[in-house]
């Protein structure tokens, strides 16, 4: 007995994914230009997902880092359409390798305990927030990072890091309520 | 604060979250160029080959080097009885687990691994678990038979299991997989989700909801674990027989306002005549978003079957309480 599935048409996401697809063979195949375009693609992504765990200031070399080892590593890749998702697994790692000799952020419980206060009027600086969002569980920090940050919206953010759309919904009604929860907490 | 606008940045903002984009907006990627260090020219001398290809051969050693001292092993731990270890080639092993290596436990013993920084898996008794893989990109099993409970926190398809039927892919959760040798099994999701893959189809189990696994046809439509009995009987048989007209009037009969789970993923599987029926059913139970037309869902375009699931997958899941997952955590 086979396992029907419906034919999905042609779309905007798909033909973004097949031309990920193509860059990804010729980058494997030595092209340079193929390689840049790659990184004009997602070095964007590969930014959020890296300031989502590591310091503002150390994430601009981090980045290189990431392209660097991926260049090296491209023939490991499975599904040349996936360099999205496998590309922000190596930011995390590279993110993680990084700071493992420093003391790791504390993060929160994803429990939420009741409705999540407004965020202070008051003057809230961007350190504070960024040092909210990296408090976050890992689960909510990227997509909400790509958001606030990276000004992606949910289906672009699906789309590169290989999730659904009602994951990364989820994720990010979840995420901006435990911020609001944090920046509350903290009352800066 | 306007969840429209949080997913879609052209939607009428939210004034909270403009606040907090205008105050990160020093913080986002300005565009720079790829160091030329980081893309090494393409093309190369003839005459410097040898030496390159010797420099190549010191890099890669080097690189392979830092790639296998940057993974933590896997460590082995009997909890009950004495499970065997074996490496690659069939060598009996103590307390580590090798790529390609095996852990094995009978009828009496027990196993705990601990998976590298990122968790934990306990494997229960008469089960066989093979290490496939674990570097810097992902951690990957494949369960030949028994049960594995695994605790992870990692990133979404950074740990997979592989199974005869199915391919489990983490997306940060705490679940429970049995399978035998054919390929037949369950997979129970405690918390968080995981995505089972088998060819083109995808099914998503959240958060206290289980499928089935099924001998050479993948995986089986998802269902809440705390389903009443009939729903369940439905889903066997459907999955037993999924081109059953009875079997999908069955699986519509039974399913209720906490099943649209099992129902999104039953309209994705079934022919035309039985998709209108499937597309009734769930509308009457939650109807589709206003772009989710009927007769864009019944031509099965993803993007509309999407959006539909976004805004039905928030009823999915069924996260455990806050003592459980204390549990949980103080386990690992």
């Amino acid at each position: 007995m086979r396992v029907r599935r419906l034919a999905e048409p042609t779309t905007t996401i798909d033909a973004r994914s097949s031309e990920t697809a193509a860059l990804v063979c010729a980058a494997r195949d030595g092209d340079r230009a193929a390689f840049g375009a790659l990184y004009e693609r997602f070095a964007r992504l590969v930014h959020g997902v890296l300031l989502a765990s590591a310091q503002r200031d150390d994430v601009p070399d981090l980045i290189q880092d990431v392209f660097f080892r991926a260049l090296r590593q491209l023939h490991t890749l499975r599904e040349p359409a996936a360099f999205g998702g496998w590309i922000a697994t190596m930011a995390r790692n590279e993110a993680r390798m990084h700071h493992r000799a420093t003391k790791p952020t504390e993060a929160l419980s994803d429990q939420l305990a009741g409705p999540a206060p407004a965020i202070p009027a008051t003057a809230l600086e961007m350190d504070d927030v960024l040092r909210a969002l990296r408090a976050l569980p890992e689960r909510y920090r990227e997509p909400l990072t790509l958001r606030l940050v990276e000004q992606m919206g949910g289906e672009e953010i699906a789309l590169k890091l290989g999730l659904t759309h009602g994951t990364v919904r989820v994720y990010l009604h979840h995420g901006i309520r435990l911020l609001r929860e944090q920046l509350g907490a903290t009352n800066v | 604060m306007s969840d429209d606008y949080l997913w879609d940045p052209t939607a009428v903002p939210d004034p909270e979250i403009q606040r907090l984009e205008v105050l990160l907006r020093p913080a986002a990627y300005t565009p720079a160029p790829l160091r030329e260090s980081t893309v090494p020219p393409r093309r190369f001398r003839v005459g410097v080959w040898s030496a390159l290809a010797a420099a190549a051969v010191i890099a890669v050693g080097g690189v392979y080097a830092v790639r296998r001292a940057s993974v933590v092993p896997w460590t082995v731990t009997a909890e009950r009885g004495a499970p065997v270890i074996r490496g690659a080639s069939g060598e009996l092993s103590r307390g580590a687990l090798a790529r390609g290596g095996v852990v094995e436990t009978d009828a009496r013993s027990s196993a705990v691994l601990t998976v590298g920084r990122i968790g934990r898996a306990e494997l229960g008794p008469d089960s066989r678990l093979r290490l496939l893989g674990n570097d810097a990109s992902e951690h990957r099993l494949a369960l030949e038979r028994g049960t594995m409970h695994a605790s992870i926190d990692a990133p979404p398809r950074y740990f997979l299991v592989q199974t005869a039927s199915a391919l489990a892919v983490d997306l940060g959760c705490v679940y429970t997989l049995t399978a035998d040798e054919r390929g037949d099994g369950l997979l129970t999701v405690e918390q968080g989700e995981v995505e089972l893959q088998f060819g083109d189809v995808r099914v998503a189990v959240l958060a206290g909801n289980a499928a089935s696994l099924r001998n050479g046809r993948g995986p089986g439509l998802p269902y809440p674990v705390h389903a009443p009995a009939a729903l369940r009987r439905a889903v066997a048989a459907y999955d037993a027989d999924p081109s059953s007209s009875a079997a999908v009037d069955g699986v519509l009969a039974a399913a209720d306002v906490h099943s649209t789970i099992t129902l999104w993923h039953l309209l994705q599987r079934t022919e035309p005549a039985a998709r209108e029926r499937v597309f009734a059913r769930l509308a009457a139970i939650a109807p589709p978003p206003a772009t989710a037309t009927r007769e864009r869902v019944l031509r099965g375009e993803s993007g509309a079957l999407q959006r539909w699931r976004t805004d039905l997958q928030p009823k999915w899941a069924d996260e455990p309480s806050v003592l459980r997952k204390a549990w949980l955590a103080l386990s690992r």
